[in-house]
């Protein structure tokens, strides 16, 4: 029993990694005040570059950065058009998320020679990491020794991010241009800068995300492989109101619902109820989120001395 | 902040008409100059036949009869997902969810016209369409009423259901409604009662009366727009919402209502394509319907009949794609790049809003 419980907490540590990655690049461009559901394209974007990457230069760590930062290219259209031309940032979003699954299906089969997926001999896995203390605990060891070193960063960033937007100057700035843009501007902040800043390594961080997908437990490229995970970590974002651990606590639950999906398949239930689970799922934290909000909301305010992170004026 | 396209301005109609027409039309040129101009860039760089691609992509649009049939083909159903996400655009929803309307609707009507294949055609008919209308607006509605009860965002909850409802289709093949001899990828349900077809309108083509159908929703949805009390309100909720409510608008009923209007449409061109073309259901028969009738309504500016024109045009990516694939080695993804251009550079233009939301951009 143990060794199945520490097989699906191990699970859900892989599987929450991209959502989580994603979801604090989301988290950071949220906060600056830019609503962006173009991490599904950013996410696919990193995952066929760092696969294309691998079967060229048959290192797997130089091709997840490069990755990344390809991944940067197309955020940085996005911020173009977005923040420079004033597009709506949700259509903004669409055009770049198709942009993606089209140029990766394009490119796939125009430099690799491949329809539907992609795999060859000279991509290699990421590595994993044995930590030295924690392999020899009992139960814990099983559950967090011997993953990527991408699952391992993504928790380290977790309060790396919260501690850079709630206690430096640059996250204060960045969280005032995202509250207040006006004010923020009249007190000499460069609006645009940040949002582009902020824009830039959401898709980084995406890019990263996708490269964990394609490298971190297959080896393999595939049309739209990305399904939606963009999306989720998006709605892990609304959850968790733009908080770095409420994000963290989101990816793990929807990292649990995707693991348990994997497992429940193999007992004769129909795969395709089973594959529903994670986005109904997604779509229940959404609205119990909202939910919560709604009842806040109509609650008499208690004078607590926080402000929200996020405006009320960001429809989420 | 107060950006406003010419139709969002309070310029009586027929004065401006004429002008409005203009404009539409000189932007969108510009817009699908850019997309074009940009793709082909990419396929230079990619080294690619640009020429032979550019004449492959008109003669499998619209070089015979033959073609042009495709294309129009093709339109039909894109008519039916262009006007409902116009229709939602139009009341400040957005709609990405009409792949999982279509095919809830798509699988309701292969499911009556697999069923109850003893009635004539006569009531047959309605009562597919009827179903898939049904099954279209029910899931929509539902996104719609998430919205405006919770405020959880239509974008995520729409395109999360639309990989609910494709699976679940996926299941009811595979399963309750699964066809002896039919596995893997095309998997399908029996074939349609005969009388389900949709007559053919140019012999040896599948261009079918559906395309009629798809004609009269332009129409309709023309009337209701701008000869209709509800279609004003949605027109003013688009607009202002918080004008909207001063004005008396029971705006949160009226955008479900949009919703499932919305759903409706998608529904029906779900049926359409199968009592017209498919004749049975085969999993994962729609290619981006869905999508490819928002970029529609994108370039329609909401409008039906630019609708018309943007599923034509679309119609034309989509049957010139199939003959650029087959005649030059460049990819039929290559018309989605062109999508996604396409949108982006749609909303680029100049700050023009299509519709106004308190996005993340300097609100």
């Amino acid at each position: 029993m143990s060794v199945v419980l520490s097989g699906l907490l191990a699970a859900v540590l892989r599987t929450a990694t991209p959502i989580l990655l994603a979801g604090l690049g989301g988290l950071i461009t949220q906060q600056a005040g830019v609503f962006n559901i173009a991490l599904e394209g950013f996410m696919l974007t990193g995952a066929f570059a760092a696969v294309a990457l691998a079967h060229l230069w048959g290192n797997s760590l130089l091709a997840l950065l490069a990755g990344a930062l390809i991944s940067c290219v197309m955020a940085g259209v996005f911020a173009l058009a977005v923040l420079r031309f004033r597009a709506d940032s949700i259509i903004a979003g669409i055009g770049i998320n198709l942009l993606a699954s089209g140029l990766t299906t394009y490119l796939m089969r125009v430099w690799l020679g491949s329809v539907g997926s992609f795999t060859s001999d000279r991509v290699t896995g990421l590595p994993t990491l044995t930590l030295p203390v924690i392999k020899t605990l009992p139960f814990l060891g099983r559950v967090l020794s011997g993953h990527t070193p991408l699952v391992y960063f993504a928790l380290i960033l977790v309060p790396v991010v919260s501690f850079s937007l709630y206690r430096t100057s640059l996250g204060m700035n960045l969280r005032a241009v995202g509250e207040h843009p006006d004010a923020a501007r009249t007190a000499g902040l460069r609006v645009n800068a940040y949002r582009t800043a902020a824009i830039l390594l959401s898709g980084f961080f995406s890019g990263l995300a996708g490269a964990h997908l394609s490298l971190g437990y297959v080896t393999l490229f595939s049309e739209d492989m990305t399904a939606g995970r963009g999306f989720v970590a998006f709605t892990a974002v609304v959850f968790g109101g733009a908080r770095p651990v409420l994000v963290l606590a989101a990816s793990w639950l929807f990292g649990l619902a995707e693991a348990v999906t994997f497992r429940v398949q193999q007992f004769g239930v129909p795969p395709a109820l089973v594959l529903m689970l994670p986005y109904l799922v997604t779509i229940g934290a959404l609205l119990a989120r909202m939910i919560m909000e709604d009842h806040r909301k109509k609650a008499p305010k208690a004078a607590s001395g926080f402000p929200e992170p996020v405006a009320d004026c960001h429809q989420v | 902040m107060e950006r406003r396209t010419v139709a969002e301005s309070n310029i009586p109609l027929a004065r401006v008409r004429l002008g409005q027409v203009t404009v539409w039309t000189a932007r969108q040129a510009l817009v699908l100059l850019v997309a074009f101009s940009l793709s082909t860039i990419i396929l230079v760089l990619a080294r690619q036949d640009v020429v032979g691609a550019i004449r492959a992509l008109y003669g499998g649009a619209f070089g015979d009869l033959w073609s042009f049939s495709r294309t129009l083909r093709w339109t039909t159903p894109l008519i039916f997902t262009g006007l409902g996400a116009a229709l939602a655009f139009r009341a400040g929803m957005i709609n990405v969810g009409l792949d999982g309307q279509l095919y809830l609707g798509a699988i309701a009507a292969t499911w009556v016209a697999i069923t109850l294949t003893g009635l004539p055609k006569l009531i047959l008919l309605p009562l597919a369409f009827a179903a898939a209308a049904l099954a279209g607006a029910s899931w929509a509605a539902l996104a719609g009423w998430m919205k405006v009860r919770y405020n959880a965002n239509e974008v995520v909850t729409t395109l999360m259901m639309n990989y609910v409802a494709i699976l679940f289709t996926d299941y009811l093949v595979r399963y309750p409604l699964h066809a002896e001899g039919t596995a893997g990828e095309s998997v399908a349900t029996v074939n349609i009662a005969p009388q389900a077809h949709l007559a053919t309108i140019i012999q040896g083509t599948q261009v079918t009366t559906g395309l009629i159908y798809a004609l009269v929703a332009v129409a309709l949805v023309y009337c209701w727009n701008s000869r209709t009390v509800p279609g004003y309100e949605v027109k003013v909720i688009g607009n202002n919402p918080r004008f909207a409510t001063f004005g008396g608008v029971s705006v949160a009923r009226r955008q479900v209502q949009v919703m499932a209007l919305s759903g409706v449409l998608a529904g029906l061109g779900g049926a359409i394509e199968i009592l017209g073309v498919q004749g049975r259901f085969i999993t994962r028969f729609s290619n981006g319907l869905g999508f490819d009738g928002v970029t529609a309504a994108l370039l329609a500016q909401n409008n039906p009949v630019g609708v018309l024109l943007g599923a034509l045009f679309m119609g034309a990516l989509k049957s010139g794609g199939l003959a650029v694939e087959m005649f030059s080695n460049i990819p039929r993804a290559m018309v989605t790049v062109l999508m996604g251009i396409v949108i982006l550079t749609v909303t680029v233009q100049g700050g023009l809003r299509l519709f106004k939301r308190h996005t993340g951009g300097d609100a």
